[in-house]
């Protein structure tokens, strides 16, 4: 995508596993590359791996789960092979993850500024006077207004979009270089939403943050991603930039999922298109593409054997039989 | 009899409902049948014994267990004081302590669970006078109040379900309670409710089928309490009063000779360990069958 | 003053006026604050209609549907149902004609008894009823599954072995089993996948056809409600601020709210444009008004009329309602 300078993370083939009773496949092959202030958002519905393959980068997947297989490739180091005590270092202070329940991320009982604050004390010997300033310099860094006055709410007094905009500040508090976004706008309603979203794009453009935004939304992935890759029963079934998988899309479930998306401007319909059948039983893959079953276009190989990921055009990779080489 | 057997038996049965949940596991199995050995010893008790447990025979006094020197395969494990057989006593002692622990357990958690229910369902001043009658009856402490009623009553197994009964109501009232408020917030409550479901039929049927299996395991272990409360008291004297055996008294019986027939106090402790061993052996299994359920969702 | 088309000669199978619901907190010592959660909300619904709510978390959906279900019955106002008064009738009554309105909730995983079959779960209305044979109920629990397209082989099944999107067609088929005539539906589809969404959406839809079915739809997602509602109601702060027709509220929004909503909504054609929102989002909740508008803390456009008295609903164009004293005073706003 871009020269080996700039690219911050490269992930190649990463493969994580649950060994339960039978052996769940969550991310089964899934490689993409990140440079230095882009965002890529990783799109799919439930159980399709997204969530795990940010679990992975941070390395917090833990037994019955593990990485069986694939690079992770953090500014040149293989953060598989990282030690505990080296991926601490990297946690928080590089790489930053925020979820997506903003009324779970804070304990109740205590103030928002005196959770931040302790976030910052426990990796920094300073004063609880800095590191009070450094939490609202945070705040104040992601948009809440009056920085002073959120310092001092209970979670239970805040809104959940705000609680959700200082658990970015928190994320930002050691400067990171990448931050992970999983679902952070799903438990949202869609004011608060659009403000985290402009919050994303605001953070990027001045600190230059790259971000992994996994989500569920398509609508929401393309207002701030620069690449999509599409996540189907935890393999990537197509990966390329935005504007590429809007206008021209290849994959059948990347066409039936952007079909799918109601839209505002969209007169009413009699039947909503939609996608026929369930998400896949991860315990019981089906043979063959994961699609296969729900996939109007399937054929008699694809529920033989498993499309791997081939090159379309620069830029453009898709995992279906149906698609070939330009 | 494999385990898949058995579960697809229990499971159409009619309680199926709870034994669906249950994942089998080696602490349930190993435990369940210790209980289940001991609850058949018990039950058939007057065919198991060898002797009348009352039987004196003061020629035969103080003999000690089979293989040890002075032994007799007569009496396997030996006898008491007063010649009568230990093995017997104790098999009758097993049955009284099995019985008194099984009621009062029923009898307590049944109607602390149902006080629990009433008052968190309905809330209010209902709430408010259950809960006091709770503190009240937990500002006494189990044993004072315990000798206290045995004092001026005389010792009987009624009178020991009583006092047990009464010392473990109120904790499952409590938690019966804080756990009824927030089920009943539950969507298939209000559900049941829109539907025209009454109250009664909320708690007794709906809330009940999800409550009972939950206090039955958590009342199994209780069992287990109870029977070394019980062997407290008859220590003391305070409980099922000699001749009738208890592990309790058979252990106070052998107090004296603890240097020279040590045995006599020795074998029913042994009997009290396994038991309640086993008891909590079969809950931790239990607990964990019915918790991977919930992990799988 | 509902909104509804003057040509409708049915009477409203649902009428709410002027519903308050307010719940006492504690505030200091010995006193306790009232806390309006709905104040002031008015709307009717015909026979077949569906009345779309938009509203976001914390307006207070859930107590205004609880409080026409009459579950916590209202502090003040009236809800009238198929003709009866709700607040009029004996509790036995109450009963009997609260089976022809159920919910179909948000939370897919709660809904249906844990420990009981799909079977046992469905069977209950009619046991709780005391209708049909034993062979009837079984018939009618299979015709039931059939129609929300569930196979039969899921009767002996518990429902923890379903996924969401199934479970939710096993609620809906629950709320069906007494033959409703109006279904609240509490955010039924925000818990699922893209793709089983729409699913549920055309099975309401198909329902609403085949059982002439009313339906008052509460959601976060304008683009479902723009599917199903007739009409749309936008909620904020316990009150209504505008109903209209569907196509009116997308085309001539008038409340600044409703045009902030619009304005936030992530859509794909947005998205490959550039976007620029004028965002604006309720931040905490000590700043409730007690006079006034409820949205005079988030309006960009507030004067001093704003916060001395509530606007009032005041029909701008024909079934087009909106209570904004900005929009009263200038009746042509362009929108921007």
């Amino acid at each position: 995508m871009s020269d080996n300078n700039s690219m911050l993370l490269e992930v190649r083939d990463l493969k994580t596993y649950f060994f339960l009773k039978k052996t769940l496949k969550a991310v089964d092959g899934v490689s993409f590359t990140l440079a230095k202030g882009r965002t890529m958002a990783l799109v799919g519905e439930s159980g399709a791996g997204k969530s795990v393959t940010c679990q992975s980068i941070l390395r917090s997947v833990y037994p019955p789960g593990a990485i069986v297989g694939g690079n992770i490739l953090w500014k040149g180091r293989d953060l598989v092979k990282l030690s505990a005590r080296e991926m601490r270092n990297i946690r928080g202070d590089q790489i930053a993850m925020v979820f997506q329940n903003p009324l779970t991320s804070l304990n109740p009982l205590f103030t928002m500024g005196a959770q931040l604050s302790d976030a910052i004390l426990a990796h920094r010997r300073v004063s609880k006077g800095k590191a009070k300033e450094i939490v609202l310099d945070a705040l104040e860094k992601t948009g809440i207004n009056e920085p002073e006055i959120m310092y001092n709410r209970y979670p239970c007094e805040l809104n959940a979009g705000t609680i959700q905009q200082a658990m970015f500040g928190a994320a930002m508090l050691c400067e990171p270089e990448l931050i992970l976004a999983d679902e952070v706008t799903s438990n949202l309603d869609i004011l608060s939403q659009a403000k985290i979203l402009i919050t994303m794009k605001d953070i990027q453009k001045k600190w230059g943050l790259a971000f992994i935004m996994v989500t569920h939304d398509l609508g929401v992935a393309t207002q701030i991603a620069d690449d999509i890759l599409v996540m189907y029963g935890g393999r990537c079934v197509e990966h390329t930039s935005m504007r590429e998988l809007i206008t021209h899309p290849l994959h059948p479930y990347t066409q039936a999922l952007i079909g799918s998306v109601l839209e505002i401007e969209a007169p009413r319909m009699d039947v909503i298109k939609t996608i026929p059948g369930n998400p896949p039983d991860m315990y019981n893959p089906p043979n063959g593409c994961c699609f296969c079953l729900r996939c109007p276009q399937a054929g008699e190989v694809c529920s033989k054997r498993n499309p791997g990921l081939v090159v379309v055009s620069e830029n453009h990779q898709c995992a279906c039989f149906g698609v070939h080489k330009a | 009899m494999g385990r898949k057997e058995l579960a697809e038996v229990l499971t159409k049965s009619r309680f199926g409902y709870f034994f669906r949940s249950i994942q089998f596991n080696n602490s349930m199995i190993v435990g369940g049948i210790i209980i289940l050995i001991l609850v058949v010893v018990a039950i058939s008790a007057p065919c198991m014994a060898p002797y009348d447990p009352e039987d004196q025979d003061v020629a035969n006094s103080l003999m000690p267990i089979m293989s040890m020197e002075g032994g007799s395969s007569d009496h396997i494990l030996g006898t008491d004081a007063l010649g009568r057989d230990l093995l017997s006593r104790l098999i009758f002692g097993l049955r009284t302590s099995l019985f008194i622990g099984f009621a009062s357990v029923i009898i307590g958690v049944g109607f602390g669970t149902f006080i629990g229910l009433i008052a968190g369902y309905f809330g209010g001043w209902i709430d408010t006078l259950l809960m006091r009658l709770v503190d009240m009856q937990l500002a006494f402490p189990v044993l004072i109040l315990a000798v206290i009623i045995l004092t001026v009553a005389p010792p009987s197994i009624p009178t020991l379900l009583l006092v047990f009964s009464l010392a473990l109501w109120p904790v499952y009232a409590r938690v019966v309670r804080v756990w009824t408020i927030v089920e009943k917030q539950a969507e298939y409550v209000t559900a049941g409710r829109m539907v025209g479901a009454s109250h009664l039929r909320v708690i007794f049927n709906y809330l009940c089928r999800v409550l009972v299996p939950l206090v039955a395991i958590i009342g199994t272990v209780d069992i287990a309490t109870i029977i070394i409360l019980e062997a407290i008291l008859g220590f003391l004297g305070l409980g099922v009063q000699p001749p009738t055996p208890s592990w309790g008294n058979i252990i106070a019986d052998g107090r004296i000779y603890i240097t020279t027939a040590w045995w006599i106090s020795f074998l029913p402790g042994l009997a009290i360990f396994v038991s309640v061993f086993s008891l909590n052996l079969f809950v931790d299994g239990l607990q964990e069958g019915t918790k991977l359920e919930r992990i799988r969702k | 003053m509902n909104g509804s088309r003057k040509n409708y000669v049915e009477d409203p199978i649902l009428e709410v006026i002027d519903l308050k619901k307010n719940f006492s907190v504690p505030g200091s010592l010995f006193r306790q604050r009232k806390v309006d959660i709905i104040d002031g909300i008015s709307f009717t619904i015909s026979p077949g209609e569906t009345l779309g709510c938009v509203a976001q978390g914390g307006s207070g959906k859930s107590v205004l549907i609880r409080s026409i279900a009459y579950f916590d019955p209202p502090t003040s106002g009236r809800v009238i149902f198929m003709g009866q008064d709700l607040g009029l009738i004996s509790k036995k009554k109450r009963r009997q004609i609260r089976s022809k309105m159920q919910i179909v909730f948000q939370d897919p995983y709660n809904c249906l008894h844990p420990k009981m079959t799909v079977e046992q779960n469905l069977l209950q209305p009619f046991i709780i009823h005391n209708q049909g044979t034993p062979q009837e109920r079984h018939r009618r629990v299979a015709e039931l599954l059939g129609i929300v397209g569930m196979s039969q082989d899921a009767k002996k099944l518990l429902p923890h072995q379903f996924s969401g999107g199934q479970r939710q067609r096993l609620n809906v088929a629950r709320a069906l089993a007494l033959n409703p005539r109006l279904l609240l539906l509490d955010e039924p589809v925000s818990f699922l996948d893209v793709s089983i969404k729409g699913q549920i959406l055309n099975l309401l839809l198909d329902l609403q056809r085949r059982f002439s079915l009313s339906y008052f739809f509460v959601a976060n997602d304008l683009a479902a409600l723009r599917q199903l509602s007739d009409r749309i109601a936008v909620m904020f702060g316990g009150q209504f601020m505008e109903i209209a027709p569907n196509e009116l509220i997308y085309a001539d929004p008038r409340h600044p709210y409703t045009r902030s909503l619009l304005n936030a909504i992530p859509s794909i054609k947005k998205g490959l444009s550039g976007f620029d929102l004028l965002a604006v989002a309720p931040t905490d909740r000590n700043n409730v008004q007690d006079r006034g508008c409820k949205f005079l803390p988030y309006c960009q456009k507030a004067n001093n009329v704003c916060a001395s008295s509530i606007p009032r609903m005041t029909e701008v164009k024909q079934g087009h309602f909106v209570a904004c004293h900005l929009v009263s005073v200038r009746p042509q706003i362009t929108s921007q």
